[in-house]
Order: structure tokens, then sequence, then C-alpha cells
């Protein structure tokens, strides 16, 4: 079978020349750049623990969202670190950084949860409890997105990215008092998607 | 010019293809290239730390040392992952420690440490049959944390990469398993990417971190042999599962040494905890 004539551009040469040597020290970088960042998170998740499983969202086995090196729609303008859980029922929970360089400086860093419950008259129902008590919020700002998900989420200095753990405590602690005042997540769950997995 | 195999040429219109795109520019590889300047300064950096809590394990568990400080790869046995060996010698362990609380600690388990007799004879079992595992067979459960008729305990082994569908058994595990109270953990290396069907994840390294905790104040002439053997189990889960190495008198790869400094920091934080609960 005759070839086709190969394309290969010089750029093209020094990118696969370079990637040689430079990928596996990448995935290094990166990998320990993931823990790292998981590894804060995780720590203050563990320290309200017990006050996250009386209010319904015990944070054992919480699934570390994969990097996506291979999606194809992988974003080059903005990341995440994700921590999610699924708690049978169509509730999901889900704890994250997230960065979008492109933006404004004060906006291109924030932490957040989210919640997500399986009918939208529940995730309607929880985003109005919370809204209630909304006046709770001192650093942090509660939304509803499109879909109905509920999100706390609080963005934080760049140049502090280094300290990430301290503005995703302080989210912590104010989600905590927040799920305090509605008395808990399960209420919001209705009878045809209460069974939970936890 | 000769012709290429024919599976070559979908690849290589691939990776032209990709080279007209801007992502995939040879600038990308510059900010690589920083990251990893940033990690290798980093992990240099903490290197001298590490070195440092490595000696002061050594002096913790004399008249032995740090688990780093034998070579397990060269033991042929133990060299390989194989789930039985490790479950085998965990099974030993766990039967050595025996004491209700301590027990619940390696697990991870305070439900263990509260539920179970502090003064009743635990044993573990391996390989212990039940009805259900993959869907319409019957299963094996790697080991089982018993306290007469009670079972405290059901632990799952695994050593290497799995798929998620391995862990399909994990419901007919749970099936099998009548009591409430029988805790379910999953021991790997690595957190698992999906639930584990009901199981608790536990890893590898956070028992390890629990042992190297508890061996200083074992280390009395009656249990300095199975102390040694505890330590050697230690050696060989961080050296052919977690990869670590010791520090001396050649420094880890770049990539290893950040985590082995989380590994001793924990560590030293267990034995702190562990000497105060026994003042």
């Amino acid at each position: 079978m005759e070839s086709q004539k190969p394309v290969v551009s010089e750029e093209m040469k020094t990118f696969l020349q370079e990637g040689l040597h430079t990928y596996a020290s990448a995935l290094v970088a990166v990998s320990e750049f993931r823990r790292q960042i998981r590894s804060r998170l995780q720590t203050v998740l563990e320290e309200h623990s017990p006050r996250l499983s009386e209010r319904g969202l015990p944070i054992n086995n919480l699934v570390f969202k994969s990097a996506r090196l291979d999606d194809q729609n992988l974003p080059e303008s903005w990341s995440s670190i994700e921590l999610e859980k699924n708690y049978g029922g169509g509730l999901y929970a889900n704890y994250h950084v997230i960065w979008e360089l492109t933006k404004p400086k004060e906006r291109q860093v924030r932490v957040g949860v989210w919640i997500w419950l399986g009918t939208l008259p529940d995730r309607n129902r929880l985003f109005g409890a919370l809204q209630n008590h909304q006046s709770l919020l001192r650093k942090t700002h509660l939304l509803q997105d499109q879909n109905g998900l509920s999100r706390l989420a609080s963005y934080c200095d760049p140049d502090r990215f280094y300290s990430i753990d301290d503005a995703f405590q302080t989210l912590i602690e104010e989600w905590v008092e927040l799920l305090s005042a509605i008395g808990g997540i399960r209420q919001f769950l209705s009878a045809t998607s209460s069974r939970t997995n936890t | 010019m000769a012709s290429l195999p024919a599976e070559w040429h979908a690849p290589r219109r691939l990776i032209v293809a990709h080279s007209r795109l801007p992502r995939l520019s040879p600038s990308a590889w510059h900010s690589a290239k920083a990251l990893i300047r940033a990690c290798q300064a980093m992990s240099e950096a903490e290197s001298g730390p590490l070195v440092r809590m490595y000696k002061a394990s050594k002096e913790r568990m004399s008249p032995l040392s740090d688990p780093l400080d034998v070579q397990f790869p060269l033991h042929r046995q133990l060299s390989s992952s194989r789930e039985e060996v490790y479950s085998d010698w965990l099974q030993w362990v766990l039967e050595q420690v025996s004491d209700a609380h301590e027990l619940g600690c390696i697990l991870g388990s305070q439900n263990l440490c509260q539920t179970a007799d502090p003064h009743g004879r635990i044993s573990v079992e391996r390989e212990v049959p039940v009805e259900h595992g993959y869907t319409d067979q019957t299963g094996r459960l790697d080991l089982v944390v018993k306290q007469g008729s009670r079972w405290l305990a059901v632990i799952e082994v695994k050593t290497r990469a799995y798929e998620d569908t391995d862990l399909k058994k994990h419901n007919g595990y749970r099936k099998s398993i009548n009591s409430a109270e029988t805790e379910l953990i999953f021991l790997s290396v690595n957190p698992p990417s999906s639930d584990p069907f009901g199981f608790r994840s536990l890893l590898w390294s956070d028992v390890c971190v629990t042992l190297r905790g508890i061996a200083p104040l074992r280390l009395e002439r009656e249990r300095l042999l199975a102390t040694a053997l505890i330590l050697a189990f230690v050696g060989a889960v961080e050296q052919n599962l977690l990869g670590f190495v010791s520090p001396e008198p050649t420094l880890p790869p770049t990539g290893k040494v950040p985590r082995m400094v989380d590994h001793f920091t924990k560590a030293q934080m267990e034995v702190d905890h562990w000497r105060a609960r026994n003042q």
C-alpha cells in the first residue's frame, strides 16, 4: 500500500522531542499538585466529619474526580480539583476548587460545595430553605444554577493559593452552619428518592 | 519511499492534525517545565525534613529500626504484590495486635473500637466462604475479624490496580452478611475511583501509619520479635505497594519525597497520640 507523504512540521518535531523528555516528569508534578490540593480539602472535611454526618452528608468514600487527561474537550482556560460523593437516591455532594485565570483577578479562584437532589422540586425546596438562612453567611455566597443545583462558594486570593485550605475551612464552617439551620439534608429528599447509600 | 504499515497511517495523520492546534504548540512544554522545576525544588527542600524524620524514626524503633531500613524487594515472597501473601501476613499482624481499640484504629473503625468487647478474644479468618459474590456465584471473603460468633469486620484486600467491575462482588458480599454491626472495609493502595458498593475505603498507607504509631509501645523484650515482624510487614507494604525507599544513602525520586514526608509526619503524630494515651 502506498503511504501518504507525512507532513511533519519543525514545530511538530520539537513538540514530540520535548515531550519525550518532559512528559513523565510533568505527570509526576501534576500528580503531586493534585495530591496536595486533595489532601488540604480532605483534611478540612475530616475535621468537620462528625458534623457533616449528623446533617446527612458523611464524607467517607469521597471520590477524587479524575484529571480528564484524555478528554477531547479538556479546557485550557480553567481547571478544577473535585471530591464528590453519590449518596444514592439522587443525592450528590461535590467539594471543589476551581480556577479560571482569564477572569479578573478577584474572580479567578474559588472554593465551593454543591448539592444535587434527584428531582427539581426537591432541589428548589432545598435552595429555598438555604436561602431563608443566608443571613448566616459572612464570607460565602449562595447561588442556584439554572438546573436547580444549590451552590455555596467563595472567591479566594490567587496570590495565596498555597493556603487554599484556609478559604475552604471558612466555606465548610459556613456550610455546616447553614445545614444546621435547615435541619440537615435528609428532609429534602422526597419519598420517591429517599433510599440513600451512605 | 518505503510504505508504512497500514496501522501507522491513522495515528500519523492524527498527530499531524493535532500539531496544528494551538493548544499543542511547543510553548505548552514551557509551562510544564516550569511546573516540573517547581516540583523538583519543593522536593529538594522537603528532603531535609524527610531525612531528619527518618533518623528520628530509627531511634524511636530502637533496638529495632525504621521499616525502610531493610530492602524488601530482595525478599522473593514479598517482592510480589500478590494479594494472598499480603492478606496472610495482615491476618497474622491483626491477630498479634488483638487489642480491640488498637485493632479498630488500624482499620480506621471507631465502630469497632466501641462495639468490640475489650476483654474478648479477637480472631481473624482468611478466605471465608459466603453464599453470594459476583452475580449468581458464591464468594470468599479475604479477611473476617471475629469476636466469638460476632463478625466485627470484613476486609477485602487489593494490592494492585483493579477495574470497577472487580468490585461488583461487594454487592453479593453485602447480601451475605446479615449483621448491621459488621464493618465492611475495602483496603487498597489508591482510593477507589468509584463507590466500592457500600464498603468503606481504607488505604494501606493509613494502616502502616497506625502500625508505626503502635510499634514503639511494643518494644519490650517479650514482644520484640513479634514487633520486628510487624515492622517488617510495614516495610514490605511501604516499599512494594507504596513505592517508598529509604532516604539514605540516596534520596528517593522527586515525586516520592513529599508523599514520604506526609507519611512520616502522620506517623509521628500517631506515635504522639499512642504515647499520650498510654501515659
